[in-house]
């Protein structure tokens, strides 16, 4: 009963939070994720070796017990255990950085757009496609010259600066076909100013396909950065991100097949644990899809 | 009439169709409705009575005319002052479900016009509210924490009610809120609708192409069609002697459950649907459909007649056509 009258973050958001909690995929995933955020953050130190350390003795050695290369060694000798996890550890911050700019942006851009109409819209659907159709690269290059080489922030930037259009589109279409239902008329004629039916109304009801969206963009991200690095903005040698550890793992793949399998298989079980995680939310979302 | 609560002048509501046609969905509507008085509004589909609701409540801007509210109208006043205005003027919906945030439970629904008017209160007291008015609209007390797509048609126009009625607004306008109804339970929402109307004094202006729930509730009563006022009058006047052609069909068109009058009346019933608001007849618009129609019906537009009862009319011909000659 004590959701009864009280701000809507109580309201939805308990009952959210109950019903996610009662879904045993949620606790997989979450489970999951938890562990990899966890040895991301203290597995690095577990290992004796540091990620930029070469082993002259083994280099490119499978994954072996001996000098503790658990999970063997690259072509320089450096130890895989701990470029992983490292790599982890920087593919999970941009992977949320870039959603949690995609959420915030892109749903109260495309929710006032998809809201106020006529050339409120106008302008601001126009400001996504001119964004939209720049290409990346050419995004990128600028940044690249006016950052230094490897610069971490020049990355977020360039991640920050396209993740949110595709979101903002998928809002505002579904504030449009929201702001014809009867229950936001409701709320006009009760005297509710537009802010309030934004926040209360429009925002509860778009988040469905914003959380898809949201755990799709996170992998999308992970790999753009891959991208990124390539081309020289972002994560530069020695440092590593799992994108980096892939693509150079898939040169190798015939001689040296665990470089590629375990950076990999660390990006699927993420990539997986994400989505069931969104789907769960998505449904706990929804009060009708009990 | 100073006192009156809501007056429209003139109100007209123009739909552009595209290729600079254009829709009149309603053409020069005037009245006034006092103080605790309720007023039917009957029509068939498409002849404006939504559009009407609307209009009056500034959910479409009207073309020209203006909606008066206590003396001062709506149309003109700045968005902060509408929004306030909203808290006596308050509206039930056609779509019970449709009109409920599904992402919602029912007690915040129910406490947003207490949140929106009434900061005053904190969170307990608005409970306490909205626990009053959900017992007195009929719902169960553990109402409040579930969802709408948990309840019934007719317990979600309770909850509707329950969201109207909670300020005790001086209007409160229906817009067909029984008409997506089981007849059953159309009779228990048009009682609470009675009940809650007697107990708050609340003006109701009620919208709906059924005669009889207009005549149980309203003590007037407004005929539309194609968006022109044709007959306005006390409701047991117009019941006892229909003047407009058009008013005696939707009358006659209720059916009696007796199967030797049944056949009888159905022989009066109107031929074909409205015609298209796209290009309305000239002069009267009913005269395409009206048993009674002469020449000079397609020349000129009936003016509109009032007598000393407060019974007016729109029709060039209703002194000759006389009480019993339908």
């Amino acid at each position: 009963m004590s959701e009864v009258a009280t701000p809507i973050e109580s309201g939805l958001w308990t009952d959210v939070w109950q019903r996610l909690r009662r879904r045993r995929s949620v606790h997989a995933a979450a489970g999951v994720l938890a562990l990899l955020v966890f040895l991301a953050w203290i597995g690095p130190a577990l290992s004796p070796h540091a990620y930029d350390a070469l082993d002259w003795e083994r280099m490119g050695a499978p994954p072996q017990l001996e000098a503790a290369h658990w999970l063997g060694t690259d072509r320089l000798g450096r130890d895989l255990f701990v470029r992983t996890l490292h790599a982890l550890r920087l593919s999970l911050l941009i992977g949320l950085l870039a959603a949690l700019v995609s959420v915030l942006i892109g749903i109260t851009w495309g929710a006032v757009a998809g809201y106020f109409g006529g050339r409120v819209d106008a302008v601001m659907m126009r400001t996504v496609d001119v964004l939209y159709s720049l290409p990346y690269v050419f995004i990128v290059i600028v940044l690249a010259s006016l950052f230094e080489r490897g610069s971490l922030a020049a990355l977020f930037l360039a991640i920050g600066a396209v993740g949110w259009l595709t979101m903002a589109r998928i809002v505002r279409g579904q504030t449009l076909a929201l702001r014809r239902r009867e229950f936001i008329e409701a709320a006009i004629a009760c005297g509710a100013g537009s802010g309030s039916i934004l926040v209360r109304h429009v925002v509860p009801n778009v988040i469905g396909p914003v959380v898809v969206y949201a755990t799709l963009t996170v992998p999308q991200m992970i790999l753009f950065e891959s991208f990124l690095s390539f081309l020289g903005l972002g994560v530069q040698e020695p440092l590593a991100s799992l994108g980096s550890l892939i693509n150079d793992g898939a040169r190798e793949m015939e001689s040296a097949p665990w470089l590629l399998v375990f950076p990999a298989g660390v990006l699927m079980l993420l990539l997986v644990s994400f989505s069931v995680l969104g789907d769960g939310l998505r449904d706990a979302l929804d009060p009708r899809a009990e | 009439m100073t006192n009156a609560l809501l007056r429209v002048v003139g109100l007209r509501v123009r739909f552009a169709a595209g290729r600079g046609a254009s829709v009149h969905a309603l053409d020069g509507v005037d009245l006034e409705l006092r103080e605790g008085e309720a007023l039917g509004v009957v029509g068939e589909s498409g002849c404006g009575k939504s559009t009407l609701v609307r209009a009056i409540l500034q959910l479409v801007r009207p073309t020209s005319g203006t909606v008066v509210w206590l003396g001062r109208a709506l149309d003109e006043m700045p968005a902060r002052e509408l929004r306030s205005a909203r808290r006596d003027l308050q509206i039930v919906f056609q779509d019970p479900l449709a009109s409920l945030d599904p992402r919602m439970t029912v007690g915040e629904i129910v406490a947003e016009p207490l949140r929106i008017h009434r900061p005053d209160l904190n969170a307990e007291a608005r409970r306490r509210e909205v626990h009053q008015m959900l017992a007195r609209v009929g719902l169960p007390p553990d109402a409040a924490a579930r969802y709408p797509h948990q309840f019934s048609g007719g317990q979600c126009q309770r909850i509707g009610i329950a969201r109207a009625m909670i300020l005790r607004p001086k209007l409160l306008v229906c817009d067909e809120p029984v008409s997506a109804l089981d007849v059953s339970v159309q009779a228990q929402i048009i009682e609470l609708l009675h009940d809650l109307k007697r107990e708050c004094g609340t003006a109701l202006l009620f919208v709906s192409h059924n005669l009889a729930v207009v005549r149980r509730l309203c003590e007037r009563l407004l005929v539309l069609y194609l968006g022109r006022m044709m007959e306005l009058g006390p409701t047991d006047a117009i019941y006892a002697d229909p003047r407009h052609p058009y008013t005696r069909a939707l009358l006659e068109a209720i059916p009696v459950p007796d199967p030797d009058v049944q056949p009888a009346r159905l022989s009066h019933v109107l031929p074909g649907e409205p015609p298209s608001p796209l290009s309305p007849p000239s002069g009267c618009v009913f005269r395409t459909r009206c048993p009674h129609a002469v020449e000079v019906c397609a020349r000129q537009v009936p003016s509109w007649e009032t007598d000393s009862a407060g019974r007016g009319i729109a029709c060039v011909r209703w002194r000759e056509i006389g009480p019993e000659s339908a």
